[in-house]
């Protein structure tokens, strides 16, 4: 055998023994349907994870900021029993709408006057944030795993 | 609500993913299927999922997730690659690109499974999920590449899962996080460390 054929073996013994699952491909795949090319992308800039705290678990939210341009999203994330609550100020200040996008679907909210939004029952795994702005400009927060 | 519901005005009405695509795309270089991708071609996009997940897979198993957490990191990374399509800024490294992401991701995975144990435990799995003898038997030539798989050391294991996963010599290198020059002489060595336990014979 030369190098080619082993490695084609290699790849071949793992493909058997921990194959790439099918709705992993899927997954890949359908990703595509979330291109929202008009929106701006505000970029992941923060992430701390909560300490753990004696035997309680999930010992504080963990905090995530993401900006962009003039805009920035700082949002609080604690797990509870039937899924994660999102808490979350949009800057500036501004009343819009908010969607927190998973592969599974949507979740629908509104900021206040404030910029202040909640979203409970959210998933784990890969989430982003849409906001439509009062000027009509769409802004999208990087996917990150919660 | 469904995906395409998201979609902006300029957007088309249906998700341009189609069911049944064409294969004519995997004959197209990484960074013609990128720059397609980028103008909304769905085609071009299967195609990317079809050249690099496997590799991300094995990225991300070979940092020790879980396979539900190594299935969200995955997932994570096709999701970041969507969102930047149009920022890249060398779609001819788009393979690097995610499996740099990969890497990095996994490695975040790693690190909260570990701080979280509670959360891990229930999602903890075997790390091989069927026994190398059971897929093969025993007598057959890929059941004995499993087994000098399995003698090898875990790096050796590990490094040359990742290069029989990737597509180029540069994906390689971003996936293990070493200078593409090492990779050549990095990969022969745990070769030939695997020739040696699979004997002259074979």
């Amino acid at each position: 055998m030369n190098e080619q054929e082993i490695l084609t073996a290699v790849r071949a013994v793992f493909d058997a023994v921990d194959p790439t699952p099918p709705d992993v491909l899927a997954g890949a795949r359908a990703a595509f349907r979330w291109r929202d090319p008009g929106a701006a992308l505000l970029e992941l800039v923060g992430d701390a994870l909560p300490e753990r705290t004696g035997l309680r678990r999930g010992g504080g939210p963990r905090l995530l900021s993401f900006t962009g341009g003039d805009v920035s999203v700082q949002i609080e994330v604690a797990e509870e029993t039937g899924g994660r609550r999102v808490v979350g100020r949009l800057l500036p200040p501004a009343a819009a709408s908010v969607r927190v996008r998973h592969p599974g679907g949507e979740l629908p909210s509104r900021t206040d006057a404030a910029g202040q939004f909640v979203v409970d029952g959210v998933p784990g795994g890969p989430v982003s944030l849409l906001f439509r702005l009062p000027d009509g400009v769409s802004v999208v927060t990087s996917w990150v795993r919660l | 609500m469904s995906p395409s519901a998201s979609r902006g005005a300029s957007a088309p009405p249906e998700p341009s993913v189609p069911l049944a695509p064409s294969r004519a795309a995997d004959a197209a270089s990484s960074e013609e299927l990128v720059r397609r991708a980028c103008d909304g071609d769905g085609d071009a996009w299967a195609a990317l999922t079809r050249r690099y997940t496997g590799m991300l897979w094995a990225i991300a198993r070979s940092h020790g997730l879980s396979r539900p957490d190594a299935a969200d990191v995955v997932q994570t990374v096709w999701l970041r690659l969507v969102e930047r399509l149009s920022g890249l800024r060398d779609p001819g490294r788009v393979g690097a690109w995610l499996a740099v992401t990969t890497a990095r991701e996994a490695e975040r995975a790693r690190l909260r499974a570990a701080q979280w144990p509670p959360a891990a435990a229930e999602r903890r799995q075997p790390a091989v999920e069927r026994s190398p003898e059971r897929v093969y038997g025993t007598r057959e030539r890929l059941g004995r590449v499993a087994r000098a798989l399995e003698e090898l050391p875990e790096r050796c294991r590990r490094l040359l899962r990742l290069f029989a996963a990737s597509p180029s010599y540069a994906d390689a290198a971003a996936a293990l996080g070493i200078p593409v020059g090492s990779v050549g002489p990095t990969r022969a060595r745990c070769l030939s460390a695997l020739r040696r336990r699979l004997g002259d014979d074979f």
